[in-house]
């Protein structure tokens, strides 16, 4: 079973990359990466309003939107599960922990947060265990999902070299 | 005639006032509409989700740096 990536990993995917290695040895091993569907959306987002001022970045948008199209990667989708889960952590934890180390203002570090509640949901509902760069805020959301649901395996939060 | 489908006319004909045979039709119907109702519901998903993942790969005028890239991905949490 192979981890879902989150998007502080996902970032460093790059066309012939060591990243992009990784996910089509996975791949060509019947277990393609996961990335779940807000990763998607914060990508897609990020690089398309780039694009429009940049570009030259055009051709990476095409790139991921492939990639993501393909059976190279798998995309979890933000199901019936995963929302209720979302909405819940939410709730519980409104603000992000590590609010003074997020860059931005407090609107943008909020919908950062909103994106790694939905991304953990995501990968624990499905089973995955995530992959991400971001272990402080992502072991937060371990213990609140652990705390809603007790009597669950947990989600298992990784680094991304163990991925 | 399955034993599902004749106890469903039954009730439907009970239900409506009506014979058995005229439920059978009735059901007939309903499910030949939400057959089609699926089947158009499928191809427009199907129409909507080609025309999501067909996007142009144009690298003539070269691909962004892999900082570049990433910047990019990661931009949604820096923009307002």
């Amino acid at each position: 079973m192979t981890a879902a990536w989150d998007t502080t990993l996902v970032s460093r995917l790059y066309p012939g990359g060591a990243l992009e290695q990784h996910l089509l040895e996975c791949a060509h091993a019947g277990e393609p990466v996961a990335i779940t569907a807000p990763t998607v959306v914060e990508v897609v987002r990020g690089v398309h309003a780039t694009a429009v001022r940049k570009p030259r970045i055009a051709p990476a948008l095409a790139w991921f939107v492939r990639l993501v199209a393909s059976d190279l990667v798998e995309t979890l989708a933000l199901d019936r599960s995963a929302a209720i889960v979302a909405g819940r952590l939410r709730a519980m934890h409104p603000t992000p922990p590590t609010g003074a180390r997020r860059t931005g203002v407090k609107p943008e570090q909020r919908a950062g947060w909103v994106l790694d509640i939905q991304i953990a949901a995501c990968a624990w509902t499905h089973g995955r265990e995530i992959a991400t760069e971001n272990l402080r805020d992502f072991e937060v959301l371990r213990d609140l999902i652990a705390q809603l649901y007790p009597n669950t395996t947990p989600l298992a939060v990784i680094t991304s070299s163990a991925s | 005639m399955p034993y599902s489908v004749m106890d469903a006319a039954d009730r439907l004909a009970d239900e409506l006032g009506t014979t058995a045979n005229d439920a059978i039709m009735r059901l007939a119907e309903e499910g030949a509409s939400a057959r089609e109702r699926r089947e158009q519901i499928a191809a427009l998903a199907s129409e909507r989700r080609a025309a999501v993942e067909q996007i142009s790969l144009d690298v003539a005028g070269g691909f962004p740096s892999a900082d570049d890239f990433r910047e990019a991905m990661l931009a949604g949490r820096r923009d307002p």
